[in-house]
């Protein structure tokens, strides 16, 4: 299947709805875009005439500080957010992978979120079973995979999460910052799954910090900066410009 | 159980009132689900059913497979108790289960995404939603019998608009005489729910998600 992603000057803003005072909003702070004040809601434009065309093979990374878009431009890709003005098409099935944990239920257990996503993901039933196990094994969580995953540490929730990662089938693959922030002990069978996800995957799109996820993972740089594009090119060249951009500021 | 607690009707013998309480019950069960279950579900429950390729729409579809699927569970306690206490009035009437079900998941749908949108944009709302949803248990005609209406009662059977649901369940499985008013009243109020929810859903997908 032939992905793709066509997005047209492109805004999007979320709706917060007032309580108290919102006479304090409108303060600048160093992060994010600016707050208005609106008739019932505050409304925060978190992009801006953003336009952007993404096509089979592209593998882009999405740099910024905090507030800057990324996560609101990922969401948009994923559909979890909807545009006020402009265009957006995307065609080909996506796989969002927004944060750790973020489409599993901590009340059941890791073998119950497998064999939902298996059925999400559209697995026929006969071969839900082998992919639990699976991921069972791929886990390494041995008797915790039977109990909920409310009761699971940090490190033991990323281990489900990123053994299900095995379950997931898309064209489009957006992941946020989340996906290098695993346990240490896991990184070699966790990069080898990241690596034969993107393989997979006909557009990738992640949001990251590190220099190394973004060169290792993508060819393409965006920076965003205040809901819009302030750059776009080669990670090398993009990344260069942003942290001499980051030191300046600091 | 409440049923037998429950002073049973003068006029239908105790099995009998039963099986009316516990239509009546089940089929509230799910109408209950379907108002004061739907408070949060774009606020909670949307980034979940993103990261499980589910559309808005799919999310409200999962929400009420996952209601019907308590509903039947429901109705084999129903099935049990008619096999058990009640199998004379298993009829014809049978047959209208299916446009029942029909109905009443339509008309589901409908109610929960209403109820959603507008404690989306009213959340103050949600807890309203269930005090009346609480109110209306009583208002309803579950445990006292529609037939002996006077005064409120007569009053509740004709302008709350459960009573009109709970009423064709009955009928579906026999326990009251099938009455075409009761359809047609069911009828026009899903329809009008229906069509409600479908020009809300068109006009608000898009907006509804951005809210926060």
């Amino acid at each position: 299947m032939r992905a793709s992603i066509e997005i047209k000057d492109a805004s999007v803003t979320y709706y917060l709805r007032k309580s108290g005072k919102s006479d304090k909003v409108n303060k600048k702070g160093s992060v994010g875009a600016p707050i208005i004040v609106g008739h019932r809601y505050l409304e925060v434009q978190a992009l801006k005439n953003v336009s952007l065309s993404l096509k089979n093979g592209n593998r882009v990374g999405l740099v910024g500080i905090n507030g800057s878009g990324k996560s609101t431009l990922l969401k948009l890709c994923a559909g979890a957010l909807a545009i006020q003005s402009g265009s957006i098409s995307v065609k080909g099935r996506v796989s969002p992978q927004f944060a750790l944990g973020a489409g599993i239920k901590p009340e059941l257990s890791g073998r119950r979120n497998a064999e939902l996503k298996c059925l999400y993901m559209g697995i026929p039933q006969s071969k839900v079973t082998d992919y639990v196990d699976e991921v069972a094994t791929f886990s390494e969580l041995g008797g915790y995979f039977e109990l909920p995953v409310r009761s699971y540490s940090a490190g033991m929730r990323s281990r489900l999460v990123m053994s299900l990662l095995r379950l997931v089938r898309g064209d489009i693959l957006i992941m946020d910052e989340w996906i290098s922030t695993t346990d240490p002990s896991m990184n070699k069978t966790v990069s080898k799954l990241q690596a034969d996800l993107i393989e997979s995957s006909s557009i990738v799109i992640m949001a990251s910090h590190s220099q190394r996820v973004l060169s290792d993972w993508t060819e393409t740089l965006i920076w965003l900066d205040q809901g819009e594009i302030k750059a776009m090119g080669p990670v090398a060249e993009v990344y260069k410009d942003y942290h001499q951009w980051m030191k300046k500021r600091a | 159980m409440l049923a037998l607690v429950f002073r049973p009707s003068e006029t239908m013998p105790l099995a009998d009132f039963y099986l009316y309480v516990l239509t009546g019950f089940v089929l509230w069960q799910f109408i209950q689900g379907s108002i004061a279950g739907s408070t949060d579900v774009i606020q909670k429950k949307l980034e979940f059913a993103i990261h499980n390729n589910l559309t808005l729409a799919g999310l409200f579809g999962k929400q009420l497979v996952d209601r019907l699927f308590e509903f039947s569970i429901n109705l084999l306690l129903v099935i049990t108790a008619l096999v058990v206490v009640g199998l004379n009035h298993v009829g014809v009437n049978l047959l209208a289960f299916l446009p029942f079900i029909l109905i009443v998941a339509m008309t589901s749908i409908a109610v929960a995404y209403l109820i959603n949108l507008m404690t989306v944009f009213y959340p103050d709302l949600a807890e309203l939603v269930k005090t009346g949803t609480r109110f209306m248990f009583f208002a309803s005609p579950i445990f006292w019998l529609a037939e002996e209406r006077a005064g409120v009662r007569q009053f509740l059977s004709s302008y709350n608009p459960v009573s009109y649901y709970l009423g064709m369940i009955r009928q579906v499985f026999g326990i009251e005489p099938f009455s075409t008013r009761t359809w047609l009243f069911t009828l026009i109020i899903s329809s009008v729910l229906c069509l409600t929810a479908f020009v809300a859903y068109f006009r608000s997908r898009d907006f509804v998600r951005n809210i926060k």
